[in-house]
C-alpha cells in the first residue's frame, strides 16, 4: 500500500502534545488507508485495536508534519510494519571513500512487535534504514543490514510515535552515543571515532520534529 | 553417586540413575501417602501423581524444596530449568550441602531429586529458560515457577497460557514475612496470567535489570537475590506443592485462578481470586493442540489450515503461521549491499544462504524478518511441504487467525500422557 499525504492544510500540533495525537483528525485520503489497513489486520482483537491506535498516531504525525515525514507503505496484517520517509540531514559515507556526504531524506522500515508490548526490546530491533546505503553513524553498523539503534534497551509497551522522535533525533546526531568505551558499545566504531573528532558538527541540525508556528500577534505581526 | 546425564531434544538433559545406586531399593510413595480428606477410595492418590508431569523454572530458595517435595512424591517426571549457580550466600535460604556451592542449580536438584526417585524421569537445563523455545514445557501437565527472574517468568508465563498448561508461581516478601502463591489455570482467553498480575515496580524492573547483546540475540538480566529467610521461603515451597496436590488429586474446593498468601505476623491465610486485567497486554490467545500422524514437516501449509478449519470462507486469506523456532526471512542482505530474496523460515544461528552476486552470506534485514508469517506474504510456498521452506524439519507449526490459534506437533513429540487445554486429565 503506497500512500501519500495529500492533505493540503497544515494544522498545528495539538496543545498537549504528542499525547493529544489520537485526537488529530486525518484527512480523508489518510482516513481511507488506515481503514483499508485496519480492515487487514490480523492478531486478536486487543493486538489489532492497538495496532490500529498506533497507525493512527504515525499518520497524525505525518499530518502534523508533512515535510518532515511520509508513510509510503503501512501492514498491519501481523506485526506493525510501516515504510517511511523521513526528511532530515542523515551523514553518510560511501564505501572507501572519505568523504561525508548528508543526505537530505532517508527511508526506513519501522517493524512493531506484539512482543515489544510486554517485555524490553533490544533497541536495535525496530528499525531499519532502507535507503540510502552507508550510514555514517555510530548505532548504525558499517555492514547490512543498517539496523539503527534507539537506546541499549527499549520499555515495554513503547509507543510507535515514541520511536519515530528516537529515529529522527537519532538520525539528526541530536542524541548520540560516540564514546567506544561505554559499556553500552556502539555499532559502526569507525564513525564513532571519526565524530569525536568531528563533534563540532554534531548535531546535523537543531530542528525539532515538530515545529509549532507561533500564534499571530494581535496586530497581525 | 555419579549421576549420568544424556542429551536430550530442545537443550533438555536427562539425569540417569546410576546402575549400582538403582540396584538399591527405592521405596514406593504408597507406603507413607494418606487417606486423603474427600478422595474417593476408589482413587490412587500414589498412581494419579505417577503420571503427574511437573515443570520447574527456578530451583533457588523456593523452588529446590518444592522439587524435592514432588520428587518424594513419585511423579512422573520433573523438567528443571535454572541458570544460576549456587553462591556462598545460597547456603542461608536453601538447604544445602556447602560442597554444593559453585554447582548449577538445575543439576544439583535434579541428581536429588533422582536420587530420592530413581523411577522419575529428570531433565534439567543449567541455561535461560528464553533460549529453550516455546515448546520447553509443552509436555508438563503443571509448571512451578520460582523465579526473580521478572522476564523469564513473563515469557515461561506467556508459553504456559498458551499451551493452557496451568502455572504455580511460589514468591515471598523477606520483609513482612509473607509467602504468596498464585494458581493460574490458563483455561481459556480469559484467564490471568503473569502479566496481569504485575505490578508497577516490577514494569519498572523489568526494563532495568535487561541488558542485550549488540544484535539482540541474546539477553542478560542481573537480577535481586532473594532477600528473605529460610524458613519463609521453605514455607512458599511447601504452599506451592500443596497446592498442586490439591489440584492433581482434585483435593478440596478448586485451587485454580486463585491466590493464597500467608502472613508470619498475623499467622492468617488469604486467599484471592485472580482475574485477567482488562488492559493486559499479554497475549490471552490459548492455542487449541493437535498432532500429526506422522512428521508435520511433510504437511503443507494449506494442509495445516484446512485441518485447523482456518481454510475456507476468506479464512485463509487472513491467517498467520509459525513454524517451529524458526523465523520467515523474507529478504536479506551481503556486505556489498546486494539485496535479495531469501523467502525461507531460519532457525536462530542458521544461514540465509549466499548472495547470487557475490556469494557472500545474505543477512536478513530485521524488518523483513517475521516471527509469525502472514499467508499473503508466503502465498506461492503453501503448497510445498514444510520441510522444504526450513533447513531443519520443524517438529511444530502454529496457524492462528484473529485472536484463534491452532498448534500442530509431531505425533511422536508427544509425550505418553496427555491433558486437554484447560482441563485436568489426571483425575479419575
Amino acid at each position: 500500500m503506497f500512500i501519500r499525504n495529500l492533505s493540503s492544510s497544515d494544522p498545528q500540533p495539538p496543545g498537549d502534545g504528542l499525547s493529544g495525537l489520537e485526537g488529530v483528525p486525518l484527512p480523508f485520503v489518510l482516513e481511507r488507508h488506515l481503514e483499508a489497513a485496519v480492515a487487514g489486520a490480523g492478531g486478536s482483537p486487543e493486538w489489532r485495536h492497538r495496532k490500529s491506535a498506533e497507525a493512527h498516531d504515525i499518520l497524525a504525525l505525518s499530518r502534523l508534519a508533512p515535510n518532515r515525514i511520509r508513510v509510503d507503505q503501512l501492514d498491519l496484517s501481523e506485526n506493525l510494519r510501516v515504510v517511511i520517509n523521513m526528511r532530515a540531514p542523515v551523514p553518510t559515507r560511501r564505501h572507501g571513500s572519505d568523504e561525508l556526504v548528508i543526505a537530505t531524506e532517508v527511508l526506513f522500515g519501522l517493524q512493531y512487535r506484539r512482543e515489544a508490548l510486554l517485555t524490553p526490546q533490544p533497541g536495535a530491533s525496530f528499525v531499519q534504514i532502507l535507503a540510502p546505503s552507508g550510514i555514517f553513524l555510530p548505532q548504525v553498523p558499517a555492514n547490512p543490514p543498517s539496523c539503527l539503534c534507539l537506546a541499549p534497551v527499549l520499555p515495554p509497551g513503547i509507543r510507535c510515535k515514541e520511536l519515530l522522535l528516537l529515529t529522527y533525533y537519532a538520525l539528526t546526531m541530536q542524541t548520540f552515543q560516540i564514546d567506544v568505551g561505554d559499556p553500552h558499545g556502539v555499532f559502526n566504531g569507525e564513525a564513532a571515532s571519526w565524530w569525536q573528532e568531528n563533534a563540532k558538527r554534531i548535531p546535523l541540525t537543531r530542528e525539532p520534529f515538530l515545529q509549532r508556528r507561533s500564534a499571530p500577534k494581535e496586530d497581525g505581526s | 553417586m555419579s549421576l549420568i546425564a544424556t542429551e536430550h531434544p530442545r537443550g533438555f538433559q536427562e539425569i540417569l540413575s546410576d546402575p549400582e545406586a538403582s540396584r538399591s531399593q527405592s521405596p514406593s510413595p504408597r507406603a507413607r501417602m494418606p487417606s486423603f480428606l474427600s478422595l474417593p477410595d476408589s482413587v490412587d492418590a500414589t498412581s494419579i501423581l505417577s503420571r503427574l508431569r511437573v515443570a520447574f523454572l527456578g530451583v533457588g530458595a523456593v523452588g529446590r524444596n518444592a522439587c524435592v517435595h514432588l520428587a518424594r512424591l513419585g511423579v512422573k517426571a520433573l523438567w528443571i530449568c535454572d541458570r544460576s549457580q549456587y553462591k556462598a550466600e545460597s547456603q542461608l535460604t536453601q538447604p544445602i550441602d556447602p560442597d554444593e556451592i559453585g554447582l548449577p542449580k538445575a543439576t544439583a536438584v535434579g541428581s536429588l531429586a533422582k536420587r530420592l526417585s530413581p523411577t522419575t524421569r529428570v531433565y534439567v537445563y543449567d541455561g535461560a529458560f528464553e533460549s529453550l523455545g516455546a515448546m520447553a514445557f509443552a509436555d508438563a501437565d503443571i509448571v512451578l515457577l520460582a523465579t526473580d527472574n521478572i522476564r523469564a517468568e513473563l515469557e515461561c508465563g506467556q508459553h504456559c497460557l498458551h499451551l493452557g498448561v496451568p502455572l504455580v508461581q511460589a514468591s515471598v516478601h523477606g520483609g513482612t514475612l509473607t509467602a504468596q502463591i498464585r494458581f493460574r489455570g490458563h483455561a481459556a482467553s480469559g484467564s490471568c496470567c503473569t502479566s496481569c498480575g504485575l505490578t508497577r515496580q516490577e514494569k519498572i524492573a523489568l526494563t532495568s535489570e535487561v541488558r542485550f547483546s549488540c544484535d539482540g540475540s541474546t539477553a542478560r538480566t542481573t537480577t535481586r537475590p532473594t532477600q528473605s529467610t529460610s524458613h519463609l521461603c521453605a514455607i512458599a515451597g511447601d504452599m506451592a506443592v500443596n497446592q498442586v496436590l490439591r489440584y492433581a488429586l482434585g483435593l478440596g474446593k478448586s485451587v485454580v485462578d486463585q491466590e493464597v498468601e500467608w502472613n508470619g505476623f498475623s499467622l492468617q491465610t488469604r486467599i484471592t481470586r485472580l482475574e485477567r486485567k482488562p488492559q493486559c497486554t499479554a497475549d490471552h490467545t490459548v492455542w487449541r493442540r493437535c498432532y500429526t500422524e506422522g512428521p508435520v514437516a511433510d504437511c503443507t501449509l494449506r494442509d495445516v489450515a484446512r485441518a485447523a478449519g482456518m481454510h475456507d470462507d476468506g479464512r485463509l486469506e487472513r491467517a498467520a503461521f509459525r513454524v517451529g523456532e524458526t523465523c520467515y526471512v523474507q529478504r536479506g542482505e551481503c556486505r556489498e549491499w546486494h539485496g535479495q530474496a531469501v523467502e525461507r523460515f531460519i532457525g536462530i544461528g542458521e544461514s540465509a544462504g549466499s548472495c547470487s552476486r557475490c556469494g557472500d552470506t545474505l543477512q536478513p534485514g530485521p524488518f523483513f524478518t517475521h516471527h509469525t508469517a502472514p499467508s499473503q506474504l508466503i502465498v506461492t510456498q503453501l503448497d510445498r511441504p514444510i520441510r522444504e521452506l526450513c533447513t531443519e524439519p520443524p517438529d511444530w507449526v502454529l496457524v492462528s487467525v484473529n485472536g484463534e490459534a491452532v498448534l500442530f506437533r509431531t505425533a511422536s513429540a508427544r509425550g505418553p500422557m496427555k491433558r486437554r487445554p484447560g482441563r485436568c486429565s489426571l483425575g479419575t
